[in-house]
C-alpha cells in the first residue's frame, strides 16, 4: 500500500500538492493525532470530479438526443403534411435539450465549489449542496467501516469515492464522491487508524 | 413427553449439557395447518363458489390446494427438531430448504414467550431465543408445552454462571403464567433451586387496569382498530358479499325519518352529534385495547436486563437490555395530560426497521411503557439508564430562531393567500371569512408551535422537544450520536436559520429523530461543533465506541 503510494506521488508532485498533502498527513496522524488534525484546512475535490460529471451529462445527453430524433422521426412519418405544429414542437425539443445540456454542463462545478471536506478534530467534516446546502460531521470514533469505490469512468481519472459507514439510520453511509484516489485511500487509512477500534476488529 | 430422553450432565462444567433431538409440541400442527388453511382462504372459498355452481375445476383445486397446504404443515412439522450439543442450541428446520441453525448458549440472551388464548388451553407456548444480536429472535420454537420450556430455560442458564441472577425471574416467570391458566397446577421448576437471588429480579412499574383505561382514552389507538377492522371486513369477504351488503346507505329513507326537519341547523346538530359519538366511541375502543393489550403490564429489571411482562388474551413477555436502549421518548397527548397519563418508547439500535416485527419486539420497543404517571418518569428512566438525571423543568432548553415565529406565519398567509385566490376573486364575502378564520388560526398555531419546539444539550446527551396535540420529548445519549448534520434551504438562509440533525442508531419506531429545524444558523453551528467534538475527543481513551459505554463515559460528555 504505501509503496504504490510513494510511487503515484512520485511520479507527479507538483500537480497534486494536495494528496501529498494528506498522505504525509496520515503518517504524521499515526504517530501524533493533535498536531496532524489542527492543521488541516477544508479541501476541495479533484477539479477532474467536474469533467467526470460533464461526461456523464454528456452521455446521458447523447441519449436524451438520439430519443428526441427517435420521436420526431415517428411524427414525422405520422404527419404526412409537416406543418408549423411539427416543427414548433421540434423546436421546443431543441430549446429544451439545449437548455438541459447547459445545465449538465454548468451544475458540475457550481457544484464543486460548494463542496468541500475536512478530516480535523471534530471529524469528518462535509459541506456540499448548491441550493440546498448540507454539512455533515463524522465524529472520528463513530466510523465504522470505508469504501473506497471506483467507477470506470473514474479509473481513467484515477478518482474515487470514498464512503463512510456509521451505525447511524438515516445518515448510515456518508459519501464523499470526487477524491483522488490517492487522497481517498490515505484519508481512509487515516479514517480506519482513528476509529479507536482495536486494530484486529 | 419426551422429557425422559433428556440427559442433564450437571458435574460437568460448560459445554456438555445436551438436549436430545425434540420435536414441538404436537399441538404446533394443528396450530400448524390452521393457519396454513387461513392462508389460502381466498383459494377456497373460490373453490366453494365454484364447486357451489357445479363446476368441477373449482373443486379439484380446492381439494388440491387443501391437500398441499396439510401436506407441507406436517412435513415442516416433522422436519423441525431443535436440540442441545456441546453448548450449542442446534434448530433443524425446513423441507426442500434445510436450515440448521446453531446458536451458542452463553450467547443466548433470553427466551421469551408468547401465549395467545389458544396456546393457553393447550398449555403450550411459543419461545423466543433471543441474543444480543439485535432485531430478530434467533430461533423461534411454535409451540412447544410449558414444561418444555422450563426445562429449555433451565438447561439454557443453568451453565453460564452470569445468567444465573435470572433464573429466578424466569422461574417466576413460568410460575406465574402458569398459575394464571387458572388449572391452578404449578409447574415443579427445576430453576428455581439453587439459586435464592430473587431480590435480583427488581420490580419497576405495574400497571392498574384503570390506569391502562386512563392510557386508551387518552390515546388515539381507537382510529387504527377501526381502520383494521374495516381491512379485516375488505379482506374476508368474498365478492359476492360486498356487492350485496356494500354501504347500501338509502338516503331518502333517511331522509324521510329525519326528526328534526330539512332545517340546516338541524342537519349542522346531528352532524356534530355523530362525530362527537364517534369520537368517544373511538376513544372507548381505544380503551379497551389497552386493556387487552397491556393488562397485568409489569416492568422488572433484572440485572441489565429489563423485562416486560403483560396481556390478557395473548400474554407477551420480552427482554430488552438496557445498554443496548439508545433513545428515549416521552409522549405526553393533550388528554392524557390532563389526565395525569405519559407513555415511554425506547429505540434500541438496528431494531425496527422491518414493518412485520413481532409481538414481542413492537411491546419492548414501541410500547415500552404504555402508561405512567408524570411523577413516576424521573424513578423509572433513572433504572432504564442510570445516571440520566431526568429532570425536564431543569434542563438547559433552548428555543428555537427568533424569527422562527414570524416566518411560519408569512408562509402560512402566503400559503392560505395562494389557496384562497380563486374563492376571493369569486365570493368575496365568505371567501373574506374564510381568510380571516384561517389566518387566525395560522396565527394561533404557528405559535404554538414556536413557543413547543426546544431543544437542549448537557451531560446526559441531547434533548428535543416538539408537537402540539401529541407533545413528545425524546433524548438521545453521548454515544449513541452517530454523526451530525445541518441543513439550510435557500429559505433557511435568508431568514439566518438550519435545521440541525443528530444520527443515532435507533431505527425509529419512536417516531421523533431529532431534527430541529429553524434554529437560529449560528446557534446551530455552534451546537454542532460541540457535539462532534466531544464525540470525537473520546476517540483519544481508544475504547470501542458506541454502545458499549457504561453510565462513566456520560460523565466525560460536556461542551
Amino acid at each position: 500500500m504505501s509503496d504504490s503510494k510513494i510511487e503515484e506521488i512520485g511520479d507527479e508532485p507538483k500537480e497534486e500538492p494536495k494528496e501529498s498533502d494528506v498522505s504525509v498527513m496520515a503518517e504524521l496522524v499515526l504517530d501524533q493525532p493533535e498536531a496532524a488534525f489542527a492543521s488541516l484546512e477544508f479541501q476541495k475535490l479533484d477539479p477532474r470530479a467536474i469533467l467526470v460529471e460533464q461526461i456523464g451529462g454528456w452521455i446521458f445527453l447523447a441519449i436524451l438526443i438520439v430519443a428526441d430524433l427517435v420521436v420526431f422521426t415517428i411524427l414525422a412519418i405520422g404527419m404526412s403534411p409537416i406543418g408549423i405544429l411539427y416543427f414548433s414542437l421540434l423546436g421546443g425539443s431543441v430549446l429544451l435539450l439545449g437548455f438541459i445540456g447547459w445545465a449538465l454542463q454548468a451544475y458540475p462545478a457550481l457544484a464543486h465549489r460548494h463542496y468541500q471536506w475536512r478530516y480535523g478534530e471534530k471529524g469528518l467534516e462535509i459541506q456540499k449542496g448548491v441550493w440546498f446546502r448540507r454539512e455533515i460531521t463524522v465524529p472520528r470514533v463513530r466510523v465504522q467501516h470505508t469504501d473506497v469505490h471506483q467507477g470506470p469512468l473514474m479509473r481513467k481519472f484515477d478518482l474515487a469515492k470514498l464512503i463512510v459507514h456509521t451505525a447511524g439510520t438515516r445518515d448510515a453511509t456518508v459519501e464523499i464522491d470526487g477524491l483522488h484516489i490517492v487522497t481517498a485511500r490515505s484519508l481512509r487509512d487515516m479514517l480506519i487508524a482513528d476509529r479507536g477500534l482495536p486494530n484486529d476488529s | 413427553m419426551t422429557v425422559e430422553t433428556t440427559a442433564v450432565l450437571v458435574d460437568q462444567p460448560v459445554n456438555k449439557t445436551t438436549l436430545a433431538p425434540q420435536r414441538l409440541h404436537p399441538i404446533s400442527l394443528a396450530f400448524e395447518i390452521v393457519s396454513g388453511i387461513r392462508q389460502q382462504l381466498l383459494p377456497a372459498i373460490f373453490a366453494a363458489f365454484s364447486a357451489a355452481r357445479g363446476g368441477v375445476v373449482g373443486l379439484i383445486f380446492g381439494v388440491c390446494f387443501l391437500v398441499f397446504s396439510i401436506t407441507t404443515s406436517i412435513l415442516r412439522y416433522l422436519a423441525f427438531r431443535y436440540q442441545i450439543r456441546e453448548g450449542e442450541l442446534i434448530v433443524d428446520e425446513g423441507i426442500l430448504f434445510k436450515v440448521h441453525r446453531t446458536v451458542p448458549l452463553k450467547r443466548i440472551q433470553n427466551i421469551d414467550l408468547l401465549q395467545n388464548p389458544l396456546h393457553r388451553l393447550f398449555r403450550v407456548a411459543e419461545v423466543r431465543i433471543e441474543t444480543a444480536s439485535g432485531t430478530e429472535p434467533e430461533a423461534i420454537l411454535r409451540v412447544i408445552s410449558l414444561s418444555d420450556v422450563e426445562l429449555l430455560r433451565s438447561l439454557v442458564f443453568a451453565n453460564s454462571n452470569e445468567r444465573e441472577v435470572q433464573l429466578p425471574s424466569s422461574s417466576m416467570d413460568q410460575s406465574e403464567l402458569t398459575h394464571r391458566d387458572s388449572s391452578g397446577e404449578r409447574i415443579e421448576s427445576t430453576a428455581e433451586r439453587g439459586t435464592g437471588s430473587v431480590q435480583d429480579a427488581q420490580r419497576l412499574l405495574s400497571l392498574s387496569v384503570s390506569m391502562l383505561i386512563k392510557a386508551g382514552l387518552a390515546s388515539n389507538r381507537g382510529m387504527l382498530m377501526v381502520a383494521v377492522l374495516f381491512g379485516a371486513l375488505f379482506q374476508f369477504s368474498p365478492w359476492e358479499w360486498n356487492r350485496r351488503f356494500h354501504f347500501e346507505f338509502d338516503f331518502e329513507a333517511l331522509m324521510k325519518s329525519r326528526p328534526i326537519g330539512y332545517s340546516p341547523l338541524g342537519w349542522v346538530a346531528v352532524g356534530i352529534a355523530i362525530l362527537l359519538g364517534t369520537l368517544v366511541l373511538l376513544r372507548l375502543l381505544s380503551a379497551l385495547w389497552y386493556v387487552f393489550r397491556f393488562y397485568g403490564y409489569e416492568l422488572r429489571r433484572n440485572g441489565e436486563d429489563l423485562r416486560i411482562r403483560c396481556g390478557l388474551l395473548t400474554k407477551v413477555s420480552a427482554t430488552v437490555p438496557r445498554n443496548r436502549i439508545q433513545f428515549i421518548s416521552i409522549h405526553r397527548t393533550w388528554l392524557g395530560k390532563r389526565l395525569g397519563v405519559a407513555s415511554i418508547r425506547i429505540e434500541t439500535a438496528g431494531g425496527g426497521a422491518e414493518s412485520n416485527e413481532d409481538a414481542a419486539a413492537t411491546i419492548s420497543r414501541q410500547w415500552f411503557v404504555p402508561a405512567i404517571g408524570e411523577e413516576e418518569i424521573a424513578t423509572l428512566l433513572e433504572e432504564v439508564r442510570p445516571g440520566l438525571n431526568w429532570n425536564e423543568g431543569m434542563m438547559d432548553w433552548q428555543p428555537i430562531s427568533k424569527l422562527a415565529l414570524k416566518r411560519m406565519r408569512r408562509v402560512g398567509y402566503f400559503a392560505t393567500g395562494i389557496g384562497l385566490a380563486p374563492a376571493i376573486y369569486f365570493q368575496s364575502g365568505i371567501a373574506i371569512g374564510l381568510v380571516l378564520a384561517l389566518g387566525t388560526l395560522i396565527w394561533w398555531l404557528a405559535g404554538k408551535k414556536a413557543s413547543s419546539t426546544r431543544y437542549a444539550r448537557g451531560p446526559f446527551g441531547i434533548a428535543y422537544r416538539s408537537g402540539m396535540l401529541l407533545k413528545k420529548c425524546s433524548v438521545t445519549f453521548p454515544e449513541s450520536i452517530q454523526s451530525v448534520r445541518i441543513d439550510s434551504s435557500l429559505f433557511d438562509r435568508r431568514w439566518g436559520m438550519a435545521t440541525l440533525s443528530i444520527d443515532t442508531p435507533a431505527a425509529g419506531p419512536a417516531q421523533h429523530t431529532i431534527e430541529v429545524a429553524m434554529l437560529d444558523e449560528r446557534f446551530a453551528r455552534q451546537e454542532r461543533d460541540a457535539i462532534a467534538l466531544s464525540a470525537s475527543r473520546s476517540t483519544i481513551t481508544k475504547q470501542r465506541p458506541s454502545l458499549e459505554f457504561g453510565p462513566s463515559h456520560v460523565s466525560g460528555f460536556t461542551a
